[in-house]
């Protein structure tokens, strides 16, 4: 089971993956549009599967789903990926598209917000005794802080409790935080700083190890209309879709803060 | 600005040295499993033949998944590792060449099996009569026969080493001065919009596989010349 677990991650964060809705426009709704074409940071296609599929039903607007890392999917629009929604993990690159030109003026905009937790899979190892234990440590996984959103998040939060320059020599850098998310899955790092939404997907418990939000920037998820999309009011539906106080309270539930409320209080 | 570059020069010598060592032991390795596959007479050698040829059609991140699973303190190839040499496998320097040495293993097998298959076994033959032993026939008749490919098979798989990328992303955990190697630096510049620098490493690490792979080919084109002539004037009366 732990395999098939692993198996999925890794297809998650190495392969961009197209999967449609469970809805195939061509049989089910042959005079409709085409589907709304979705492309979505990694940590949050789980989350994005179950939000379209009840859109589909409201809507009847299909929408079609590649899921990649934020860079990867920035650097496909840069070069004319047909896509119609972008949610990136972050906001340098939606920022940058828009700089660009590549995007619908005013569609850039928030929709979820991070969470950073802690994660080891033995239960001795706990967020409030990492200064205790860290010490017990093999290696300590975390996403790269370079690039990675919650990487990066990561490094100021360990920077913050004091503990980055004597967990140095223990770290192994993922290079996205589903990456880090597997090392220590696959046991081969004893603990990291992960996204909450992989711990809520996978059942991993989390509730004592969501770490402290003030100790680190938000890690806001920028999401985007392409100027390129032939579907821009659809888009829009979806966007709007996305922020009403339903879909906010679901995504609360999934891992992330939601975007509509003041950022300090908890959900 | 030196600390800057000092990063870059180390994922270069951290290469270096994963691509030497692996090569090192992929011709220790390599010339014995070629040895033993171009004598075999099994049905079992397709078998053996296919697994070795695996790591030319597998994705990496496939060899990477399995071995990230392996390499982890919890199972029993790491596990054992840390017995013996009280270091976690998983994400150490160890751990890269090991992963190397199997995604480079047919690129050094399979020029040594061919070139064992076509060696002139009368050769040994007289070498044996003459008294020489296994290791004599081996320095004194099939390395100088073999030099060619045996040149190939190490420069491929030093080549092939250099420019690996998926397995050591799966399992090096990008740690600077051990699992940070060229490919990953340059892949780190690329996400971090550092395009000058991953234009340099890119240019560095395309200009130097090129210049590898031309000497290969330079070696080999300039033997099969002189085995061309000595073989003409063999023939001439």
């Amino acid at each position: 089971m732990r395999l098939l677990f692993l198996s999925l991650a890794l297809t998650t964060s190495f392969f961009s993956v197209a999967s449609d809705s469970n809805i195939d426009p061509d049989l089910e709704n042959p005079d409709e549009s085409k589907p709304l074409k979705v492309a979505v940071a990694a940590n949050f296609g789980h989350a994005l599967k179950q939000i379209a599929e009840q859109f589909t039903q409201q809507t009847n607007i299909p929408v079609s789903i590649t899921i990649g890392a934020t860079g990867g999917l920035y650097q496909q629009i840069r070069h004319g990926a047909p896509f119609d929604v972008f949610l990136a993990a972050n906001a340098l690159h939606p920022q940058l598209l828009q700089k660009n030109g590549f995007i619908i003026e005013h569609s850039l905009q928030p929709y979820a917000i991070g969470q950073l937790a802690f994660f080891a899979t033995d239960n001795a190892y706990t967020w409030d005794n990492l200064p205790n234990t860290y010490q017990q440590y093999g290696k300590f996984a975390i996403a790269n802080p370079t690039h990675a959103p919650y990487g990066k998040a990561a490094k100021q939060l360990l920077t913050n409790i004091g503990l980055w320059s004597v967990l140095t020599p223990k770290l192994v850098q993922g290079n996205n935080v589903a990456q880090s998310y597997q090392f220590i899955r696959a046991q081969a790092a004893s603990a990291g700083l992960v996204a909450n939404s992989f711990l809520i997907e996978h059942q991993q418990d989390s509730t004592a190890n969501l770490v402290p939000q003030h100790l680190y920037d938000p890690i806001e998820q920028y999401m985007l209309v392409l100027k390129s999309s032939k579907q821009a009011k659809a888009a829009k539906t979806f966007q709007q879709f996305l922020l009403s106080d339903a879909i906010q309270e679901k995504i609360s539930k999934m891992g992330y803060y939601p975007v509509n409320r003041p950022l300090n209080s908890k959900h | 600005m030196e600390s800057y570059w000092s990063q870059d020069i180390l994922a270069l010598v951290t290469t270096l040295k994963v691509a030497l060592v692996s090569t090192l032991i992929l011709l220790v390795i390599g010339t014995p499993l070629a040895w033993w596959l171009a004598k075999l007479q099994s049905r079992w050698r397709v078998l053996i033949e296919a697994l070795i040829a695996l790591p030319l059609v597998l994705p990496p991140t496939v060899l990477g998944f399995y071995l990230l699973i392996a390499f982890s303190p919890q199972h029993l190839p790491g596990q054992w590792w840390q017995s013996v040499t009280g270091q976690q496998l998983a994400f150490s320097f160890s751990a890269i060449v090991i992963g190397s040495v199997i995604y480079s293993l047919p690129f050094v097998v399979q020029p040594l099996q061919k070139a064992f298959e076509q060696l002139d076994h009368s050769l040994l033959d007289s070498g044996a009569t003459l008294g020489a032993g296994p290791l004599d026939r081996f320095w004194h008749i099939i390395l100088p026969l073999c030099k060619a490919s045996f040149i190939t098979a190490a420069t491929l798989g030093f080549a092939h080493t250099v420019g690996e990328f998926g397995v050591v992303l799966m399992i090096g955990g990008n740690i600077p001065g051990e699992t940070r190697v060229l490919s990953i630096a340059l892949f780190d510049h690329v996400e971090a919009f550092d395009y000058a620098r991953a234009h340099l490493l890119a240019f560095s690490l395309l200009i130097g596989s090129i210049a590898v792979l031309a000497l290969v080919y330079l070696f080999n084109f300039s033997e099969q010349k002189q085995q061309g002539l000595s073989n003409q004037s063999r023939q001439m009366p």
